[in-house]
């Protein structure tokens, strides 16, 4: 038995470091949205008499808001689940943001595997259509506390 | 076959495997714990600031690290009732998930704000480190605490807490008994600073800033620091992380100036004492700073979207509300029975010296210079 035994040296990382680690992936993770496509924003604003359009990622849950003229306006049952190759049209009439009722199947579009948001202002001023998500990833991991704050 | 079993039951390479399986199943089943108790946490805030803004009070008055205190508190009472406490301690993390929530904290913090706040606060910590550590020994010494003892303990009050008392109890060679000892008093003196240090800020009216300061150079451990803060404001949070932070870098020069003094001057003549070296500066610096101030940089150079950083922050308070929980279930008085009134009197008189001093300080530094 000549041959020595020795001892298997174990690498341990101190808590600073493990922390940092940790700290710098969940960072990494929510920054560059791994875990899911991050937040969204698209905004789709048109001068009076104009039209827009705008593609966007295809999923449920967006935060729909509107301001006409600079004005918050509340939009009655905006389209909130988004399907891929759908088109979904707005019209601004007598100063209320209407969704239209038909949405379009627009699959053979180049980039189908989107939504895609029309928005007509026949309004005589500027309309914003803004559509949100916010969070990265969704309830029950990030998006705990964020309702009532 | 019957004895051979008996031999294969009884043998060590059997215990050792069962112990590594008992330990693993501890850790996994402490961690669903404090997942569960945290989202627990998660509702019950939204559900109390859903209850207050019905009543018509919009801001929440009862902020997440108070319940979540509260729950971890409670279920470290069940859990040592029932006996499992022991089984999942090895999940109780707490200085580990602060030290995280730290890191990813520097998502709010720009790199302005961070040399301006961290400027006043490492003149603060300064001031502060030095003043209260010189005043904690002096008492030590007048109540007859033994030296190790009084440098743990003057390390603990004026630094920050638990680390700090690690680190100076390696610098001296104390007593593990000293260092269990000043640590349940850090965690039981720091509880109710945190409750109660908030509603003193707001009654005598300070300012986010200097509020923050002074929770940040007066409260011992960071975990409650961030909590006070919390409770305080969001500025608060963020001034009171920052100047606990200073506080934090001055652990490895202060380890190091003890290990010097203890070398050349309380056992100088003593075998094994300990060789105080330059590198135990940078052994003892806190190196989760350096994560905090890279993820500042990166947010201050625009790295991410306005959302992206208030989906950081979501999991800032996601992490801090596990920390918090975890400050509950590490609560425990029974260590302190032992050592006697003397060293409580000198903990407690270096932490009231430690409050009066901080708010003068932070006001002169966040209230009348302006940082």
């Amino acid at each position: 038995m000549a041959e020595q035994q020795s001892k298997p040296s174990s690498f341990k990382l101190s808590e600073d470091w493990l922390a940092t680690i940790v700290g710098l992936i969940i960072v990494l993770i929510v920054g560059v949205g791994v875990l899911g496509p991050g937040p969204q924003t698209a905004k789709l604003t048109t001068a009076a008499g104009e039209s827009t359009g705008l593609e966007v990622l295809a999923r449920d849950d967006w935060k729909v808001t509107a301001t006409v003229g600079g004005e918050k306006s509340k939009i009655a049952a905006p389209y909130t689940n988004l399907e891929s190759g759908k088109t979904y049209a707005y019209e601004c009439r007598d100063g209320q943001i209407l969704p239209l009722a038909e949405v379009v199947d627009t699959t053979t579009r180049e980039d189908a595997d989107k939504a895609y948001i029309s928005l007509l202002n026949n309004c005589d001023a500027k309309v914003v259509l803004t559509y949100q998500t916010d969070l990265a990833i969704r309830w029950p991991i990030f998006g705990l506390f964020t309702e009532s704050k | 076959m019957a004895v051979n079993q008996a031999a294969v039951k009884s043998s060590p390479v059997q215990k050792e495997s069962n112990a590594v399986a008992v330990k693993w199943g501890g850790l996994f089943a402490g961690a669903v714990l404090l997942l569960l108790l945290t989202v627990l946490v998660a509702e019950l805030d939204d559900w109390i600031a859903f209850t207050f803004k019905e009543h018509d009070v919009t801001q929440n008055p009862l902020e997440y690290p108070l319940t979540a205190v509260v729950i971890g508190l409670i279920a470290n009472g069940l859990l040592r009732v029932t006996n499992l406490y022991h089984h999942i301690k090895p999940a109780i993390r707490t200085e580990l998930f602060l030290k995280v929530g730290l890191v990813i904290l520097g998502a709010r913090i720009s790199l302005d704000d961070l040399v301006t706040t961290g400027t006043g606060g490492l003149i603060q910590a300064l001031i502060m480190v030095a003043s209260v550590f010189l005043f904690s020994w002096w008492l030590g010494g007048k109540l007859k605490l033994n030296p190790t003892l009084r440098a743990v303990m003057a390390s603990a009050v004026s630094i920050c807490g638990v680390s700090a008392a690690i680190a100076a109890a390696g610098s001296v060679l104390a007593r593990k008994e000293e260092v269990t000892y000043v640590t349940a008093l850090v965690i039981i003196v720091a509880l109710p600073m945190m409750v109660l240090m908030p509603p003193i800020a707001h009654a005598i009216g300070l300012p986010d800033d200097v509020a923050g300061a002074w929770f940040g150079g007066n409260i011992d451990t960071t975990a409650a620091v961030v909590g006070a803060g919390t409770i305080f404001s969001d500025e608060a949070q963020e001034v009171a992380a920052i100047v606990k932070l200073g506080q934090n870098v001055m652990i490895g020069f202060v380890a190091f100036a003890l290990a010097l003094y203890f070398a050349t001057v309380v056992e100088k003549n003593k075998e094994g004492a300990r060789k105080p070296s330059v590198s135990m500066i940078w052994q003892r610096f806190p190196k989760f700073v350096i994560g905090f101030v890279l993820v500042s940089i990166l947010v201050s150079a625009n790295a991410f979207s306005p959302e992206i950083v208030k989906e950081l922050n979501s999991a800032n308070k996601w992490i801090f509300a596990l920390a918090f929980v975890a400050i509950g279930l590490d609560f425990h008085v029974s260590s302190i029975k032992e050592m006697g009134w003397r060293p409580v009197g000198v903990f407690m008189g270096a932490t009231v010296f430690n409050t009066a001093l901080a708010l003068l300080v932070a006001w002169l530094i966040f209230g009348v210079l302006g940082f």
